[in-house]
């Protein structure tokens, strides 16, 4: 991707502090006529040319790209890496740092996370380096990243030489997640965590299921060899394929948050933070059940996202909760609906309100949960609790 | 990582230099030896192994009592408030060397280290200190950028750990990133800054303009100003000391006649000008008379040969336009042909030719008649006494006063007596009592020194310096001694001008020759004993003129002392003294070279092509067959040059460093086109990685739908069958494979 680059030069404190002790020494010179201060004051001003082109060509040289990221999770840090080359052949860059700048007209950015620095010490000449900035996000929800900047102040922190490079990519920042109580998925799944052992396709379990002729391909110990005799050709046994239990997530999200009957709370802070919880409980649900081999699906009755079916994997997993971060709790709420078909389907469900049960949602065999129980359910928190932090500000001795 | 780790000791080593800087500026040895001792053990007490630091309490009292010590230092030398500054600088310095350092402190106390150094150079020119900023420039150059990846990773390291939310445990990498060869590259880059910028000032310290806005802020007094040597112009305020450097200046032979009296003054300039304010130079009225000399036949500059001559065989080992000779100089002769002005109302002569003078004699009348003196004066009458005196006519009411009492002391008149024929007798025998006042340093008090940094000359003009010299101060050296001389003859009538040279004083019996050394330059008195005839009287005390005598008698450290002087006379002669007419010299001289070298190879070209013309039978249409030959083979070069260059990123971006003889070639024949594409990719930014191989490259195009992707691909089949697949690509392949990567650059503008 061809980079726009804006490059500016900052006069910053030291910086004029320098200029103004220059001119100091060129009065105390011009006044002594002192052939010593003349001299100073062209080292001094030799320094703020030099500064300016040594400067100047470290940062016409190089080149840095923001690396594609996984997404990140409330409580863990997210570390962004950026690939810094720097092309010069014959200079090398020193004191290169990085740091992200939010989109104009995004300026609830930093609610997100605090701002993070990258640093780079050297880079030598055609070398690469990778430099990261370690962020820690605070809330979930979907982060752009729009330009970047590198800047130094090498060599002698006179002039701030900056480059600006428009780089747009965005980013997930999934909900808070807690380890749950090891009981929780017992009492969730009806057929308990065994799971339905038979399903019409043959697969790699350990039942029989049925027998065919032998197939290319097929191994060895697959070989029926009684019947094999008996009918004097190749047949081999067929087994059935294992069927994991089963779980459907549904988040009940067809309440506006205003309309949440949570007492003393005018400004509905109490209920959007209860909201909140409820993508965490739904969040940490999925992801205790997958890593007990559920497969899992998502509803979310009230948002226009669109129901995943149940499956599980890797992937799977990363497009629920993409799912979850993406939920715009600011958006208008969809009226609750006819029956979904999912009501039909063989899994166990857990439905969550964010306040109080509304039993129509879901099933009647649902487990209905509120996000005022995950205090209950969690163990501790996956990574540092949110909770725990101020909603706002910054973590302790974030970079301002 | 090592190199970060150096920079608290590199530091604390700029921090020692600026106290021994400011200790050496302000020459106050306590200072330096106390303040320099307690900053070289600061390192040990509070980085050693069991490093302990001041508790910022007892650091925050020890700044007060500091402050309230500097307080009371002001108070007792108000009039030296840089000196009483940088002493209470230098212990905020030595206080903050004992307390626990953060990149912060580090930053103040590099700043305080600087704030020094600017002090002490507006305390002192001297070498020595001098030498000590360059080297302070040098290690603070490499502290500085050290200082600026030290304090950087310091705050990356602290602001990444202090992010770390309460309660997580994984700590985030505080390593700091870098590339191979971290602290080749920081040395390279600091030499060449350091040479950069020491060109840089350098250039800006010849351009800076010299003599404009002196003292305009008030309280305008040169520095500790060093000189050395000889000088056509005295200026009693401007050079505070003189410096004894035993550099050799000439060497000199005498043959003829008999040997003068030691010591020989050797005139160099005579200076009867009078400026004021302690300032003599040479009258500018003197017709000169052009000398041509033809070696190695003496030249006579007036008058006949003489029994009672001497000859004078000089070596220059200094160059100086002036040449030397006792009184008074007849006749002249050099190494080779040059043109001399010969001055003949003061008998001094200058070379005006450019390049080396080596070697020169001097016949010279050591009691001339005035019929030789004015044949040497040529068409001009005698030298005007009158002028001169008319000089001091409004001088100071004091020093003729002074001289008169001196006079009557020694029972003479103390006017000129009305007989005209007793007159110069009377200033013969005046002049020599005056000069006996001042050499008589036991009983009148004055001092012979060439130490007189620590003497105040009041600069406002209020007083002249001969005044303060006679009244008050009753300090100086030789040229003070000798102007004073002057000013008490001429305030009671009696014609005196000063004389610079050298007193020859030491013999070198291996030589067979005086040598004369910049410590032997001298400054005298002659004093009109009749219209023609002027006699040298000398006030300076002989007793410590001989002192500074650089004979066998010296001290051990006298005779390594020469080194330090040879620098030092150098470093005051071609640094602090350099000022506008200095500045308008080196102008010109630059000027005047590159003028002569630059008509010099136009001429020599010329020349050249007239011969080339003439031995070919050109005739006059041959300039023009020159002509376009010469710019065909301008274009042939570069055309070879841009060929070569582009051949060498062929090399390294086709990997054809292995490839040799016709293969070789026939890869630079035919990959060219690739080389193009890739550089309309890279100026489009799409550079291809050199990592990458062309064909990886070419699909991860395709991946990302580039709008170049599908000709990328095409052209990278093509190299792909040339490079590697052995195919010769026929000349219309390479049309075509042109024309792709023109296509190229069309779809990625």
């Amino acid at each position: 991707v061809r980079q726009t680059r804006v490059r500016r030069y900052h006069l910053h404190l030291p910086g004029i502090l320098y200029v103004v002790l220059t001119l100091l020494v060129g009065l105390a010179a011009v006044n002594r006529q002192n052939n010593l201060l003349f001299w100073i004051l062209g080292v001094m001003l030799a320094g703020l040319l030099i500064s300016g082109l040594v400067s100047g060509v470290m940062m016409q040289s190089l080149r840095v790209r923001r690396l594609v990221t996984g997404n990140g999770l409330v409580g863990e840090p997210l570390t962004v890496r950026y690939e810094v080359t720097n092309r010069s052949r014959l200079f090398p860059a020193f004191d290169i740092h990085l740091e992200e700048l939010p989109a104009p007209g995004r300026g609830d950015w930093p609610r997100f996370m605090s701002p993070a620095r990258a640093w780079v010490m050297h880079l030598g000449p055609r070398e690469t380096v990778h430099g990261d900035a370690v962020f820690w996000p605070r809330r979930r929800g979907e982060i752009r990243f729009d330009r970047l900047r590198i800047w130094t102040t090498f060599p002698f922190g006179i002039i701030k030489k900056s480059i600006t490079i428009a780089q747009p990519q965005h980013t997930l920042i999934y909900p808070p997640m807690y380890e749950l109580r090891r009981d929780v998925l017992s009492d969730i799944a009806p057929q308990g965590l065994s799971g339905a052992k038979i399903s019409p396709y043959t697969g790699a379990g350990d039942d029989y299921y049925g027998m065919r002729e032998f197939r290319p391909g097929d191994q060895l110990r697959q070989i029926a060899w009684k019947r094999t005799a008996c009918l004097d050709q190749l047949v081999c046994v067929e087994r059935t394929r294992p069927t994991p239990p089963r779980l459907r997530v549904v988040v009940n999200l067809t309440t506006p948050t205003d309309r949440l009957a949570v007492a003393d709370d005018p400004e509905h802070a109490e209920a959007r933070r209860l909201e909140e919880r409820a993508i965490s409980l739904a969040a940490s649900i999925v992801h205790v059940a997958e890593l007990d081999g559920f497969e899992v699906g998502l509803s979310l009755p009230g948002t226009p996202a669109a129901m995943l079916l149940i499956r599980r994997g890797h992937w799977h997993r990363a497009k629920i909760m993409a799912a979850l971060a993406a939920i715009d709790l600011d958006a208008p709420r969809a009226p609750l609906g006819p029956p979904p078909s999912t009501h039909g389907e063989r899994a166990g469900q857990v439905v969550i309100h964010p306040h109080r049960v509304e039993p129509e949602i879901g099933r009647e065999d649902a487990l209905h949960l509120t996000a005022g129980q995950l205090g209950n359910l969690a163990v501790r928190a996956i990574g540092w609790d949110p909770d725990q932090a101020p909603a706002e500000a910054p973590p302790r001795g974030a970079v301002a | 990582m090592r190199l970060l780790r150096s920079f608290p000791v590199l530091a604390h080593a700029v921090l020692l230099l600026s106290i021994v800087g400011v200790g050496v500026a302000t020459e106050n040895f306590a200072l330096l030896l106390v303040c320099g001792v307690l900053a070289a053990m600061s390192w040990y007490v509070t980085e050693g192994p069991r490093g302990k630091s001041l508790p910022t309490w007892t650091a925050n009292v020890l700044v007060l009592a500091a402050a309230l010590s500097a307080l009371v230092d002001l108070a007792q030398h108000y009039h030296d408030v840089m000196a009483v500054l940088a002493r209470f600088i230098v212990w905020l310095t030595l206080i903050k060397l004992y307390q626990q350092k953060s990149p912060r402190d580090y930053a103040q106390l590099l700043g305080l280290s600087l704030l020094l150094m600017l002090i002490g150079a507006l305390l002192s020119t001297d070498l020595l200190f001098a030498a000590v900023v360059f080297i302070y420039a040098m290690l603070g150059l490499y502290a500085l950028l050290l200082f600026r990846l030290y304090a950087a990773h310091e705050r990356s390291r602290a602001a990444r750990l202090a992010a770390i939310p309460a309660g997580y445990r994984v700590l985030p990498s505080v390593q700091p990133v870098a590339g191979t060869r971290t602290a080749v590259h920081l040395r390279s880059l600091v030499a060449t800054v350091a040479v950069s910028g020491l060109a840089a000032s350098t250039i800006l310290f010849l351009l800076f303009p010299r003599d404009v806005g002196g003292g305009f802020l008030g309280g305008f007094r040169q520095p500790y100003t060093a000189r050395t040597g000889f000088t056509t112009e005295v200026d009693l305020i401007g050079g505070t000391r003189i410096t004894e450097s035993q550099r050799a200046v000439l060497h000199m032979t005498l043959t003829g006649g008999r040997s003068p009296v030691e010591p020989l003054l050797l005139r160099g300039a005579v200076l009867d000008r009078y400026l004021g304010h302690g300032r003599w130079s040479a009258s500018a009225s003197s017709p000169d008379q052009r000398v041509e000399t033809e070696p190695p036949e003496l030249r006579w500059l007036g008058g006949a040969e003489h029994r009672r001559t001497i000859t004078q065989s000089f070596t220059v080992i200094v160059q100086h336009p002036v040449l030397f000779s006792v009184y008074v100089p007849v006749a002249v002769s050099t190494d080779e042909p040059r043109h001399l002005n010969f001055d003949g109302l003061t008998q001094t002569i200058e070379d005006v030719d450019p390049g080396r003078l080596d070697a020169y004699r001097i016949r010279a009348d050591l009691a001339p008649d005035d019929e030789t003196l004015r044949a040497l004066a040529g068409s001009g009458g005698p030298a005007d006494g009158a002028a001169i005196v008319d000089q001091f006519r409004d001088f100071d009411g004091r020093v003729a006063d002074r001289a008169r009492e001196v006079l009557a002391s020694r029972g003479l008149p103390d006017r000129a007596p009305d007989d005209e024929a007793q007159i110069w007798a009377w200033r013969a025998t005046a002049a020599a009592a005056l000069a006996g006042y001042l050499r008589a340093t036991q009983t009148n008090g004055f001092t012979y020194s060439t130490d007189l940094s620590g003497v105040e000359f009041r600069s406002d003009g209020s007083q002249d310096p001969i005044v303060q010299f006679l009244f008050t101060t009753r300090i100086g050296h030789c040229e003070y001694f000798a102007s004073a001389l002057a000013a008490l003859c001429n305030c009671v009538g009696i014609p005196a001008r000063l004389v610079t040279g050298y007193a020859a004083r030491e013999y070198d019996p291996r030589l067979g020759a005086y040598v004369i050394r910049e410590a032997h330059a001298h400054a005298w008195v002659e004093v009109q004993i009749s219209p023609w005839r002027w006699r040298a009287f000398d006030p300076t005390p002989p007793s410590e003129l001989g002192a500074l005598d650089g004979g066998p008698g010296r001290s051990l450290a006298d005779r390594w002392r020469w080194l330090f002087d040879r620098f030092e006379a150098s470093w005051a002669d071609g640094f602090v003294a350099f000022d506008a007419n200095r500045q308008a010299q080196l102008m010109e001289r630059l000027d005047m070279g590159w003028a002569q070298k630059l008509g010099g190879a136009w001429q020599a070209t010329r020349q050249w092509l007239a011969a080339v013309n003439r031995a070919f039978y050109f005739g006059p249409a041959g300039y023009i067959w020159m002509g376009i030959v010469g710019l065909a083979l301008v274009i042939a070069a570069i055309a070879l040059g841009m060929r070569m260059k582009r051949a060498a990123r062929l090399r390294a971006a086709m990997h054809l460093e292995r490839l040799r003889g016709g293969a070789y070639h026939r890869m630079l024949r035919q990959l060219g086109f690739y080389l193009d594409m890739l550089e309309v990719l890279q100026q489009s930014g799409r550079a291809k990685p050199a990592w990458q191989p062309p064909l990886h490259f070419a699909q991860a195009l395709s991946a990302r739908h580039d709008p170049g992707a599908s000709l990328v691909r095409r052209l990278t089949e093509r190299f792909y069958a040339a490079r590697y697949g052995g195919r010769r690509l026929t000349r219309d392949e390479l049309t075509d494979a042109q024309a792709l990567v023109n296509e190229l650059r069309a779809a990625l503008r």
